[in-house]
């Protein structure tokens, strides 16, 4: 084994015998992208979408996906994204004349139940989170099929009717077990995922193991919803509850405290209770890019197409130093927007008769109020964009660079002599994954 | 100029990597393997480059299925080719072309976006409006009215939000003093369905209507009235509402709005403000003309009724001579313009009282007795 590996270090392409070819050593896949780029392409695209009311997000995505997939290297090779606006417009399009319907019935219902009982937001939410799921499974096969990598395409299998039904009945089990039984889902989830998913006539699998995952992560869970459990538990044997219900009845906070005076008990239920919410909180912030980073690296592990094994060594400092470099932008950003917004309103006060009191008259709303209206608008606009661009360069471009970075690839001689597989999928998913907000890259 | 040079080959139908010499020939690139064998001749109007990292042109066929693509790492050899093959893409020509398109087509799309907002939805929810079913627009009622009931019963301090329901005589007698008011007033408007109206106990001067006939007449109205005639003109006012279905037309308008706006721009980052503030602006403008009609509806059912229509005008004045809070966006017309309108109605040469006088006393104390 070692000679082979030796004689095979010396000539890593053109293998001699195209029977047995000869393994080679792992390979690091690169990040060649340049970050200036991104950013250009990002800023305007995020004037764009601005001028267009968001109608440009096709014509902006396209060109992330092009950008990211083109900064992606596998052995010398980068992918290529084929995916074109149009497409993503029209299944978008689809979507919505898909989801009308949907919508209505809704509305029929929530009116049948009472507009805000929550036995109907309920029933809306299970059914937008089966059609989201099933959006994103679709989503994922268009993608896939818009991929290429040295001349062929990935796709998908699989149907995303099941995997809906899959995935709701995991989020179930998730939220009965507090979140403890995530991994599981996790695991089981992708592993259908990857079972369908093919390179050329190749097929993937997924080796990640849920236990291994429940261990990395356990402590985060402990940290975040353990001291939130013991406080509800506290809350529910200390706290005298049928007393808190008559103080509240009475309605105001004087008479509430009076009520809770002698109560030394209910007070320390009521005490524990909140600060182990603000624990949890505290915590479930400052871990999420923990969380994040060993999710990923766990995912990034356990990925197999055919006999290419993948392996990661992400650092979780990568995902925190992006996070920090976020807010310190997102903070500049923002003293940059209200200098620039408080000398608009300077010039606007001064040359105009956009005086307040028109504001307070009596009457219909003039010209002057809906001016200032539409111009609040524009610049909350602006500034959700400005973050949101912002986000998506020192966020999620450098999460992607990370992930990638990390990741080590043996057996990747499995790559070299595929057969093309199937042909490519509709963009409906992705619009459905789109309408309902639950688009992504 | 550079017209021969190696690159790699990908065939479109294995994953093989292949080094190929290739040729730029008069009207197409030659691709040929080892030994000379052709493996691909694309026309230079076919070819299209590709994305890929800077430094290789990687190029395929466009408008084509094959997936096979050619990487030149050759920068001489790629200058070569790019020069021969589509000369627009060079320059960055036709993608800042398409992308002017794309906002061209989108403003004009936007355009009618909002075109069909400010005409499209009021004429669609006035002419569905009439047509629902009488009992599709009592449920439509009822649930707007736990929402309503959560959003108003707030000040009432262990007392029931509906104000003259105690057993008291005097409760009975306040009770029997509105029930008097609304069915005389009802009996003269010939509406399509029941009303159902309430005192309730709010300190604001309003009255609001709902779909399906309800109408909630606040507390304050009545502490601020100073004749019978102008609760009665108010009261006529919102039977107007209820005759011309405007309850049932708003809650139509904001859902098409909410669907116009809301799922057309989807996930637009941002959007949820452009739909809030949509739905205020146009709504406003809505029920501009509703109010003018309401205001019109109501004086000439006070005439009908022997009533005085002007005094609704003079309850508008007066809660209008001094702004209780600072309405941002209000949604009825002036006050005074809207006091000239109701008057020109004129009055009845002959009016009679619609109450006595110990009537009226019960009503306005309806609030404070039960």
């Amino acid at each position: 084994m070692t000679i082979v590996d030796r004689v095979d270090s010396s000539s890593t392409s053109a293998p001699a015998d195209a029977h047995l070819p000869p393994p080679r050593s792992p390979v690091r896949l690169r990040f060649v992208g340049h970050r200036g780029d991104y950013w250009r392409l990002m800023i305007r695209g995020g004037v764009l979408q601005a001028v267009t009311l968001g109608i440009y997000r096709f014509w902006l995505f396209t060109d992330m996906r092009r950008f990211l997939w083109a900064s992606t290297e596998v052995d010398g090779e980068t992918l290529e994204y084929t995916g074109t606006p149009i497409e993503l417009l029209i299944g978008f399009l689809i979507a919505v004349g898909i989801l009308a319907p949907v919508y209505a019935l809704l509305f029929a219902a929530s009116l049948e139940l009472g507009i805000l009982s929550p036995l109907s937001g309920i029933a809306a939410f299970v059914v937008l989170a089966a059609f989201g799921q099933y959006a994103a499974f679709r989503a994922r096969r268009y993608r896939l099929t818009r991929t290429v990598f040295r001349g062929l395409r990935f796709h998908q299998s699989g149907s995303a009717v099941r995997y809906a039904l899959r995935a709701m009945l995991w989020w179930l089990a998730i939220a009965l077990t507090l979140g403890l039984a995530s991994p599981w889902a996790t695991a089981n989830l992708e592993r259908y995922k990857m079972r369908n998913t093919f390179y050329g006539s190749l097929g993937g699998s997924f080796a990640g193991s849920a236990g291994r995952l429940f261990w990395r992560g356990v402590l985060i869970w402990l940290a975040v919803i353990g001291p939130l459990a013991a406080g509800l538990v506290a809350a529910a044997a200390l706290i005298d509850w049928p007393a808190v219900m008559q103080a509240l009845g009475r309605g105001n906070v004087a008479s509430f405290d009076a009520a809770m005076k002698g109560n030394e008990r209910t007070m320390v239920g009521i005490g524990a209770l909140a600060a182990a919410a603000t624990w949890s909180m505290l915590f479930a912030v400052i871990l999420y890019p923990a969380y994040q980073a060993i999710v990923m690296r766990w995912w990034l592990g356990g990925v197999r197409i055919g006999g290419a094994v993948a392996a990661s060594d992400l650092q979780m400092r990568r995902y925190y130093f992006a996070y920090l470099r976020y807010l310190l932008y997102v903070a500049l950003f923002s003293i940059a927007f209200a200098v620039v917004a408080l000398l608009v309103l300077r010039l606007a006060h001064a040359s105009s008769n956009f005086t307040s009191a028109s504001i307070l008259r009596d009457g219909v709303a003039g010209p002057d109020v809906i001016l200032a209206a539409v111009a609040g608008i524009v610049a909350y606009v602006i500034y959700i964009l400005g973050v949101s661009t912002i986000y998506q360069v020192v966020v999620k471009m450098r999460l992607w660079q990370a992930a990638v970075e990390s990741v080590m690839i043996s057996g990747i001689v499995a790559l070299d002599h595929v057969q093309a597989g199937e042909a490519t999928a509709s963009a409906v998913g992705e619009g459905l994954a789109d309408a309902l907000g639950a688009g992504a890259i | 100029m550079t017209t021969t040079g190696t690159a790699i080959f990908y065939d479109g139908i294995t994953s093989n990597r292949r080094e190929v010499a290739v040729e730029i020939a008069s009207d197409a690139i030659e691709v040929r393997g080892p030994g000379g064998c052709l493996k691909a001749r694309w026309h230079f109007a076919d070819i299209a480059p590709l994305t890929t990292q800077s430094g290789v042109l990687r190029v395929g066929l466009a408008n084509a299925k094959t997936t096979a693509r050619l990487e030149i790492h050759d920068q001489a050899l790629a200058t070569a080719l790019l020069a021969r093959a589509n000369p627009a893409d060079r320059t960055g020509l036709t993608d800042r072309a398409t992308r002017l398109k794309v906002v061209g087509v989108s403003l004009a799309a936007i355009a009618a976006l909002i075109g069909g907002a400010v005409w499209g939805v009021p004429v669609l929810a006035d002419r569905i409006a009439p047509h629902l079913p009488v009992a599709v627009e009592m449920r439509l009622g009822a649930a707007i009215d736990m929402q309503v009931r959560q959003m108003l019963a707030t000040s009432a301090r262990g007392k029931p939000f509906e104000c003259g329901a105690g057993d008291s005589p005097r409760a009975a007698a306040a009770r029997a003093a509105f029930a008097k008011l609304v069915a005389a007033l009802e009996g003269a408007a010939e509406l399509p369905l029941p009303l159902h109206a309430l005192v309730v106990r709010r300190s604001d001067v309003n009255a609001i209507t709902l779909p399906g006939g309800r109408i909630y007449v606040f507390d304050g109205l009545l502490t601020k009235a100073v004749s019978v005639d102008e609760v009665a003109g108010v009261l006529g006012h919102e039977i107007g509402h209820v005759d011309h279905h405007d309850g049932t037309k708003s809650v139509l308008e904001a859902a098409g709005l909410s669907l116009l706006f809301g799922m057309l721009l989807g996930d637009f980052t941002g959007g949820g403000a452009v739909v809030i503030g949509a739905r205020t602006v146009l709504q406003t403008a809505y029920s501009r003309s509703a109010e003018a009609a309401a205001d019109e509806f109501g004086a000439r059912l006070m005439y009908k009724v022997g009533g005085d229509p002007r005094a609704l005008g003079a309850i508008l004045l007066r809660i209008s001579g001094k702004a209780v809070a600072p309405h941002f966006l209000l949604d009825h017309p002036q006050a005074q313009e809207r006091a000239d309108a109701i008057a020109r109605i004129g009055r009845p040469s002959q009016t009679r009282a619609l109450l006595t006088p110990p009537e009226w006393e019960a009503l306005k104390s309806i609030c404070t007795e039960g």
